[in-house]
């Protein structure tokens, strides 16, 4: 993608097939909650309870939930918060993180190590407890859980960020610009961020599956999403009391979920072997 | 034609700071540049050549190396402390052309991006401006069809152009001192022979003074005026470059100019054993282990110049006071 052409990029793309299905599954989703409100066939949060625990068919493609609201509806709706918080929670962490990630490693000495050293202490909780203490303080709700996945998630980034950025500062070509009296913050943005920008996507598609995961994870629990929202989470969770009587409350959110979540990975996994080969 | 001194070098000490310990890389380094002139520096690998380029340039960071000595520009002290004066600095009165340079170019960046990147640090110039001096500089460094080079990349040129390209980014300012650490050593002959010839152009071209650093005694001959030979940290012996051919006087430049291939069918005579570790780096001369005439007191010997005669100078105790040594009893 960066130092290789677009038609090469997408050449060396096209040969993966699971990611290329995976990818079109993706954005067919995406679509699905940009558009919710003209492809929904109902309300998502009409409650209708003479139509509860409907079948598919007729007026309800998917069928209906406990409280008669059509599952479809919910699913495409549910996909604008499911999708977009991890959306956010993704470029505001990657922000931050590759900011002090570039920052750190770029200065080196004390304040890197002081850096690194926060980061080791944050790490060492699992990040699950860690979001759990910040909406313990904030209070439940989507922006908090947001913002706890987000102070949570940068971490993250900034350790891998000041590695990648650390062997490249030892490129002769960095020296070579700064022998040339380069300025710090052109060698940073024109040298070493394009250089990084690789990793950087495959990275942030990775991670994307897994922050869905824990976004639903968290409204399953109860903190993120409260009802009646739709929510892929949220909707597990109310399903989870008819698991004997009605299953498909679960299978369908859960199924959205698997899904997306191995499209994303298998999508990463196709971008880092495309950029790979274009590194070797 | 009146000498003018350029760059002055004095007593510069570079040390390295190691888990609270000082570890004294280079050593009491004093030379002076001249305008027009090329000063060889040559020794072997890990002697503290391309630190002392490097602390030239203030390039060592402040919590690694510890730098001391003066070095004057034009009569003006260089300001080391100040980061943003020494980077304007960098480039445009002091340049450096590095060793290897393929990898010396960032791969996602084009030639002319490069150029450009260099030209409007230094200059205010609009883009075009600033490819228009680029082109007229690759131009002098002999490349055919520039326009054509500023638009590829890197990995699209050879070794010997991407060293042109570097050359010609270095003395677009015109500065007033070239360091050129080993431009020729990643090369092969006839563009090595190709580059220096065009340095030696510029050279005489532009008046800059320039450093020559290199470890090919081939290479030194060929460009220098005057020649230092570097070892463990020292300038062990430096002389005009004709009179250091024909008289080498400290053992190390000896064994140095014997260990040149010739065409004989003798064998090759090699300076047994490896430049100290900087670690062991002890008192006394650091080239006692290896001398062929060491005796005691070498390791007593605080390494101050012994001999200077018509410019040449030596840090030897063959030849400390009176004491005549002769020369072939050691050779």
């Amino acid at each position: 993608m960066i130092g290789l052409g677009f038609d090469k990029f997408l050449s060396r793309f096209v040969k993966h097939k699971a990611a290329v299905l995976c990818l079109f599954f993706v954005l067919a989703v995406i679509a699905g909650g940009i558009f919710a409100p003209w492809l929904a066939p109902n309300d998502p949060n009409k409650i209708e309870l003479k139509l509860k625990l409907l079948g598919p068919g007729g007026q309800f493609p998917l069928g209906t939930d406990h409280l008669g609201r059509c599952i479809l509806s919910r699913l495409l709706y549910g996909t604008r918060i499911s999708l977009g918080s991890a959306f956010l929670v993704m470029s505001f962490s990657l922000t931050i993180g590759t900011a002090v990630g570039i920052f750190s490693a770029y200065r080196g000495g004390r304040i890197d190590n002081l850096l690194m050293r926060l980061c080791d202490i944050f790490l060492s909780f699992p990040s699950l407890v860690l979001v759990l203490v910040i909406i313990g303080v904030l209070g439940s709700g989507m922006v908090n859980v947001i913002i706890g996945m987000i102070l949570v998630q940068w971490l993250w980034y900034v350790r891998i960020i000041r590695s990648l950025v650390l062997s490249i500062k030892e490129r002769t070509f960095v020296s070579a610009a700064k022998v040339a009296g380069t300025s710090d913050m052109k060698i940073i943005f024109r040298h070493i961020l394009p250089n990084v920008l690789p990793q950087l996507i495959v990275l942030s598609t990775l991670d994307l599956g897994s922050l869905i995961l824990h976004f639903s994870g968290y409204s399953f629990l109860g903190f993120g999403v409260q009802p009646p929202t739709p929510e892929w989470g949220a909707m597990i969770e109310e399903g989870r009391r008819f698991i004997r009587s009605a299953p498909e409350l679960m299978f369908y959110p859960g199924m959205l979920i698997t899904l997306i979540v191995i499209s994303f990975n298998l999508i990463g996994d196709a971008l880092r072997d495309v950029l790979d080969e274009s590194v070797t | 034609m009146i000498k003018e001194k350029v760059m002055d070098v004095e007593g510069l000490c570079v040390s390295l700071l190691h888990r609270q310990r000082e570890i004294s890389v280079v050593r009491d380094v004093s030379f002076c540049l001249e305008e027009g002139k090329v000063l060889g520096l040559i020794g072997e690998s890990g002697c503290g050549k391309s630190i002392t380029c490097l602390s030239l340039l203030g390039l060592l960071e402040k919590d690694r190396w510890k730098v001391e000595g003066s070095v004057r520009l034009k009569g003006k002290e260089l300001p080391y402390l100040n980061r943003e004066k020494i980077r304007r600095l960098r480039g445009s009165s002091v340049a450096m052309v590095m060793q290897n340079p393929i990898s010396s170019f960032n791969p996602l960046l084009t030639v002319g991006q490069h150029f450009t990147e260099t030209i409007r640090t230094h200059k205010e110039v609009t883009r075009r401006e600033a490819g228009q001096i680029a082109v007229e500089m690759l131009l002098k460094l002999n490349l055919s069809e520039p326009e054509k080079v500023m638009g590829q990349y890197p990995f699209q040129l050879s070794g010997g152009m991407l060293q042109r390209v570097m050359i010609a980014i270095a003395l677009f300012m015109c500065p007033h001192v070239l360091i050129a650490d080993e431009p020729t050593t990643s090369l092969d002959v006839t563009v090595q022979y190709q580059i220096l010839k065009e340095l030696a152009e510029l050279r005489d071209h532009y008046r800059t003074a320039m450093l020559l650093v290199s470890h090919d005694l081939g290479v030194i001959a060929q460009m220098a005026d005057e020649v230092a030979v570097m070892y463990g940290g020292y300038v062990v012996e430096q002389a005009p470059s004709r009179e250091i051919f024909c008289n080498p006087m400290h053992p190390y430049t000896r064994g140095l100019m014997k260990s040149r291939p010739a065409f004989t069918k003798d064998r090759l005579n090699v300076l047994e054993g490896y430049p100290p570790s900087l670690m062991k780096r002890s008192r006394g001369c650091p080239f006692y282990e290896r001398c062929r005439c060491a005796r005691k007191d070498c390791l007593e010997f605080d390494m101050k110049e012994t001999g200077a005669t018509g410019g040449h100078s030596v840090r030897c105790l063959l030849y400390a006071g009176e004491e005549e040594v002769k020369m072939d009893a050691c050779s």
